[in-house]
């Protein structure tokens, strides 16, 4: 693992206060807010929170597929040199899955029923290459290969509901590698799997990785999967950030309230997977009614008036360009007279 | 009416078309033929009035448009009953006489001259040089073939009985013959005039009727395909050319569309229309109304039986419906309510001394003399046979429970209404005479008919009839009252109201007119331009 | 297939005892109220009505497997030829209405999914709620009011042609239309909604494609069922519109033998419609096959 920033390269991405609303009966909800990151070339980086924090939102607006009830309200998504954001339809598509691969959750539902994989898999590259259909097979054979799909000719010819689960990843991992992207975004890639195959294919990606040197942005609701992939971790909750870290620093010292109890509350590969988790007391606000201070002061136990009236910024805390939105953050020296 | 020289009045008729005639001498010598007056008049209406179409070659085509398709594809008119059978009958073939004028006066047609040799022999003249549309001459053996058969009491012909007596032709010579009735037949000449004659060789082979109908008369059939029966113009008919290339009658089931079919120019004359129909086009110049309805009457039918059995009862029924107000309120005036028990426009109509104008306490005393008290109860069965049936049949019951007579209404399918005939005391229908006399529908009194139509077994009628039968001119028209009297004195059934038949016609159709019968018999006077 | 045989073995048994249970007698239909017994009794002769029940039954099912279904009462022509003539106008009609519908189903139905609220979604909403509410026999009095008596422009009854397709096709397919446009547009947008057509767009795949092709075939199984529903309706559901439009097919001659108590003809287009209806399920199933690998699989 990278333990210093790559600063001397440029980020292959860099996000500027994405904001991303939706246009809800109740109002407008902002399911991202003013979120910033850079992933540089070969790194990974890791989103965690809760479900409903606004992870895939943030995935979804990188990819510019964010559509109505939703947009993007405001910020910058660099990418090769160019503002996604501002790209007309025709050149977003001609970025997907071409330069930015997807994996998403559930690749049962992700991938199309009534069509083989095979067919799946040759129309990505033929919506942007124009190769026959056998070059097309030819090469999502060799891509099926690649993350360790055995006979992966007879594969082309099946539905994705007669493969396993496990099965079913690889194949959407092999179709976001298809046209080899420099940044492959992996949305929770591996929740609605089983946890032996869970490992597989965490293993898989960090070896692939690893092997093909692009970016990684791993999103999980889960920190120790995101231990055992990410350099830099970013914690958000009800489309805050709340705290960006090294990840050996964020698990040595969590800054900020809610990290730690998510820590507490993290199950790790190697906890008992019958044991009930300990969960976080209380519920994600609602975004139609977000407090007016922190967003995390209604659960945290140490919430002061100030929490509760003022909101706190994103600040610098420490090195490697940790940042923690707390004002009075775990770990770190003693202010403004209140101690714990 | 004695002979009238046909030859002569197509002379008379050429003469006036040419302008040689005058209006005035056309009338003199018409009638100095032998033509009554009005007669003549209305021929000179109907010949000055289009002096050329007549002698134009026949063009167009006239679409008439029917609620109703033939009976059956089965061409022999002697067995079937329905409208359109009637028409077609009426254009492709012609008989021994006939009608050529509105007023109904019968003239020579394929006989040029007849006269009762006996009370029941009549003589007639055959027109020579007639043929039939395939060619073949119409000849005395035709005549006999044909009206021998209508004339069989065994011959199983539906009209035998209702239109034809038993009967049977003898041939003269080739151009005279005798038809010679088994009892004296006064309506013979009425008869006579909606009598098809059919080729000889056709009668004896009654299958051919189901494919094609071949007959003497103005139009030729051609087809009958998809509802349409299609006829040309006979150029070749004694009578001149008729004015109308094509005649096609063609079946709409549903009112709306025979309506829209005559408003879009699809059809020429809608027949039969309901007051609804008849309010899309008034005022409107391109359409006129023609309504000269054969002798046909909306009764509610008694079964005279049980209560009904009783003649104070059926009077003080006749009492207690108000038949003005129903054909006002309900046929919006399409009817007219007769005081008689004979179609208003039947020949010998006159209007009877008691009226049996509406009068419920009159009703309620005669109720109370025959012993009933609120304590009659009827039944009826209703169905959509007749046009408002059931807003007809609601208001009589109506009317009767205004009196104190319960009406215990069933309603039926049509087919099961017709099927139930004679099981309910009360139901409606209509009668209609195929010829223009009432003899028709008399007849129905007596007999298994009068059995079967209103159960009625009354000794006093068949004399009536006889003598209406036996008599001739003006006696027979008092004759035929006096039957009509006793009816109505009896009402063995409510005479609700005469069915009118107004058929709308397009304004591109001239000399559109109408006899009383249910054939079109003048439909070859009429011409169509575009 | 078995259960199909029974189905319509039912039907024709339960057609022959009904009408001859409780129409009425044919002969009497023939027949103004004055008509005496004897000729009555020729028209029973005729149309072999005198006979007993049961021999009027075995005369009846003993045609049946030669294709002889009978002679018409009121047309005197075999019924299988009377009906076959009429067939080819009533599959065009049926067929074109289909088209019609289906079309402007598929049309305002995809674009509606894919742009809800939109102009043309809001006039597909208005559309279907208009067929859906306004009574066939209503569409077609006002359709040929409006362009066949006031405008002139079409036939307002019969068939000569073309032309004479089209105001009864509108009036048929206003009736299918709406199931048709909800399904399509209900359908659509439950596929332009799933997760698959999120991974196609992430992947580049362009929208037309993605709509036309990924959502639609997706969409198909419910399209089919909906057209089988439609077959169904069209079945019988021509009847009201020929009858307005004195439309000569199947449906109208339906109507006038039940009118003219023509048994055999009732008999022969209930059979006949009941053979079409089991052939059409069997090909909706087919097609469901054809389109789903899932049920391939299963069967
Ligand atoms: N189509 C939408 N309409 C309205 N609100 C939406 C929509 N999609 C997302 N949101 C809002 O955005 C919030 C974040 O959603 P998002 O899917 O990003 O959560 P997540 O962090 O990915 O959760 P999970 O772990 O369940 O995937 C939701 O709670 C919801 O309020
Ligand atoms: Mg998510």
């Amino acid at each position: 693992m990278v333990s210093s920033l790559p600063t001397d390269r440029a980020p292959a991405l860099s996000v500027r206060n994405l904001t991303t609303v939706f246009q809800t009966r109740e109002g407008v909800v902002r399911a991202v807010d003013n979120l910033s990151f850079d992933v540089y070339p070969g790194e990974c980086v890791g989103i965690v929170g809760e479900s409903g924090s606004g992870k895939s939102v943030a995935s979804l607006s990188i990819m510019g597929l964010i559509g109505y009830p939703g947009r993007v309200d405001q910020g910058q998504v660099e990418f090769g040199g160019r503002d996604l954001l501002l790209l007309n339809d025709k050149q977003m598509r001609s970025i997907r899955g071409t330069q930015i691969g997807i994996i998403f959750q559930d690749p049962l539902t992700a991938l199309n029923p009534l069509f083989t994989v095979g067919r799946q898999m040759t129309d990505v590259v033929r919506a942007h290459r124009k190769v026959s259909k056998s070059d097309a097979a030819a090469l999502a054979v060799e891509k099926l290969r690649l993350v360790g799909v055995s006979a992966p000719e007879s594969r082309l010819s099946a539905y994705p509901w007669e493969l396993s689960g496990g099965l079913r990843q690889r194949v959407a991992i092999a179709m976001a590698l298809l046209l080899d992207p420099q940044l492959i975004i992996a949305d929770e890639p591996t929740t609605a799997l089983d946890v032996s195959i869970q490992a597989q294919i965490i293993e898989l990606l960090r070896s692939l990785k690893d092997q093909l040197n692009f970016s990684l942005i791993f999103v999980s609701h889960d920190l120790g999967v995101i231990r055992s992939i990410a350099d830099r971790v970013i914690v958000m909750y009800a489309g805050h950030t709340l705290e960006t870290s090294q990840v050996d620093a964020l698990f040595q010292q969590p800054n900020h309230p809610y990290t730690a109890a998510l820590l507490g509350s993290a199950p790790t590969l190697a906890s008992d997977p019958n044991q009930p988790l300990p969960a976080i007391e209380g519920r994600l606000p609602s975004l139609n009614n977000v407090p007016k201070g922190c967003v995390f002061a209604p659960r945290c136990h140490f919430s002061t008036e100030r929490c509760v009236s003022e909101r706190p910024l994103l600040q610098t805390a420490g090195q490697d360009g940790r940042q923690v939105a707390c004002f009075y953050p775990l770990g770190a020296p003693v202010n403004e007279g209140v101690g714990r | 009416m004695d002979t009238v020289h046909d030859s002569k009045l197509n002379e008379l008729r050429a003469a006036l078309s040419a302008g040689q005639l005058g209006r005035r001498d056309f009338l003199k010598q018409a009638t100095a033929l032998g033509l009554s007056l009005s007669g003549a008049i209305g021929l000179l209406a109907r010949w000055g009035a289009s002096p050329v179409a007549a002698q134009d070659a026949p063009s167009g085509t006239l679409v008439i448009a029917n609620a109703e398709p033939p009976t059956s594809a089965q061409w022999d008119s002697y067995t079937v009953f329905g409208l359109v059978d009637a028409q077609v009958a009426s254009l492709v073939h012609d008989s021994l006489l006939g009608y050529d004028s509105v007023d109904g006066t019968i003239v020579g047609h394929l006989a040029t001259a007849w006269e009762m040799t006996s009370p029941t022999t009549m003589q007639l003249t055959l027109r020579e040089g007639v043929t039939f549309h395939d060619g073949a001459p119409v000849t005395a053996e035709d005549v006999k073939a044909t009206l021998d058969r209508a004339g069989d009491p065994e011959g199983g012909m539906a009209w035998h009985g209702l239109i034809f007596p038993a009967m049977s032709v003898n041939i003269i010579d080739a151009t005279t013959i005798e038809v010679v009735t088994e009892a004296v037949f006064g309506p013979l000449e009425k008869s006579l005039a909606v009598a098809p004659i059919f080729p000889a060789a056709d009668i004896a082979n009654p299958e051919i009727f189901k494919e094609r109908a071949i007959g003497a008369g103005p139009y030729k059939w051609v087809s009958y395909t998809e509802n349409k029966v299609t006829m040309e113009a006979n150029t070749e008919y004694w009578g001149g050319a008729p004015g109308i290339q094509t005649v096609v009658f063609d079946y709409i089931q549903d009112a709306n569309a025979r309506i829209s079919a005559l408003l879009a120019g699809q059809a020429d004359i809608i027949t039969r229309c309901s007051s609804e129909q008849l309010d899309r086009v008034s005022g409107d110049d391109n359409y006129y109304v023609v309504d000269a309805p054969p002798l046909t009457q909306i009764v509610c039918i008694y079964q005279n039986r049980d209560n009904l059995a009783s003649k104070e009862v059926r009077q003080a029924l006749a009492f207690a419906i108000d038949r003005q107000a129903i054909v006002d309120g309900i046929l919006m005036g399409v009817g007219k309510v007769p005081y008689s028990a004979i179609a208003t426009n039947a020949p010998g109509y006159q209007e009877q001394p008691e009226r049996f104008d509406y009068n419920p306490d009159k009703a309620r005393e005669l109720l109370a003399a025959a012993g009933f008290e609120d304590n009659l109860t009827l039944t009826m069965a209703t169905t959509t046979l007749v046009p408002h049936q059931k807003e007809i049949d609601q208001a009589i019951a109506q009317f009767l429970e205004d009196v104190g007579i319960s009406v215990d209404i069933t309603t039926l399918e049509v087919g099961a209404f017709r099927t139930s005939y004679n099981q309910y005391d009360l139901t409606l229908n209509t009668l209609a005479s195929f010829n223009y006399d009432p003899d028709f529908t008399l007849g129905f009194y007596a007999g298994a008919t009068a059995e079967a139509v209103w159960s009625l077994n009354d000794p006093a009628i068949q004399p009536l009839i006889d003598a209406q039968r036996q008599a001739s001119g003006d006696d027979r028209l008092a004759k035929i009252n006096e039957m009509a009297a006793y009816l109505w004195d009896q009402q063995p059934t409510l005479y609700l109201s005469d069915e009118l038949w107004p058929f709308i016609v397009s304004s591109k159709v001239q000399n559109y007119e109408r006899v009383p019968v249910v054939g079109e018999p003048l439909l070859r006077f009429a011409t169509k331009s575009e | 297939m078995l259960q199909n045989l029974v189905l319509i073995v039912v039907i024709v048994l339960a057609v022959f005892i009904l009408m001859r249970l409780t129409a009425g007698d044919p002969a009497r239909m023939s027949t103004p109220v004055f008509a005496s017994d004897e000729i009555l009794q020729t028209y029973r002769e005729q149309f072999g009505t005198d006979k007993p029940l049961t021999a009027q039954l075995w005369d009846f099912v003993s045609g049946l497997p030669k294709g002889d279904f009978g002679t018409s009462f009121r047309y005197q022509e075999p019924v299988f030829s009377l009906i076959w003539q009429r067939v080819p106008e009533t599959l065009l009609l049926a067929f074109t209405a289909l088209v019609l519908a289906l079309v402007f189903a598929l049309i305002v139905g995809i674009a509606g999914a894919r742009w809800p609220g939109s102009w043309i979604d809001r006039f597909g909403i208005a559309a279907s709620t208009f067929g859906q509410s306004a009574p066939t026999f209503w569409i077609g009095l006002m359709l040929v009011l409006i362009f066949s008596v006031n405008l002139g422009w079409f036939p307002a009854v019969g068939f000569t042609g073309w032309k004479s397709l089209v105001l009864p096709a509108i009036a048929v397919a206003l009736a299918v239309m709406p199931a048709d446009l909800r399904v399509i547009r209900a359908s659509m947008m439950d596929a332009l909604n799933q997760d698959y057509i999120r991974t196609a767009r992430a992947f580049g795949v362009s929208e037309a494609r993605i709509t036309l092709f990924y959502a639609l075939r997706n969409a198909a199984l419910p399209l089919v069922t909906v057209v089988g529903i439609d077959l169904g309706y069209l079945l019988g559901g021509t009847i009201v519109t020929e009858v307005v439009f004195n439309y000569p097919g199947v449906g109208q001659l339906a109507i006038d033998s039940v009118n003219a108590r023509d048994y055999p003809v009732i008999q022969a287009i209930t059979i006949l419609t009941a053979m079409v209806f089991v052939f059409v399920n069997l090909v909706i199933d087919l097609l469901y096959m054809a389109l789903d690998p899932r049920i391939r699989i299963e069967a």
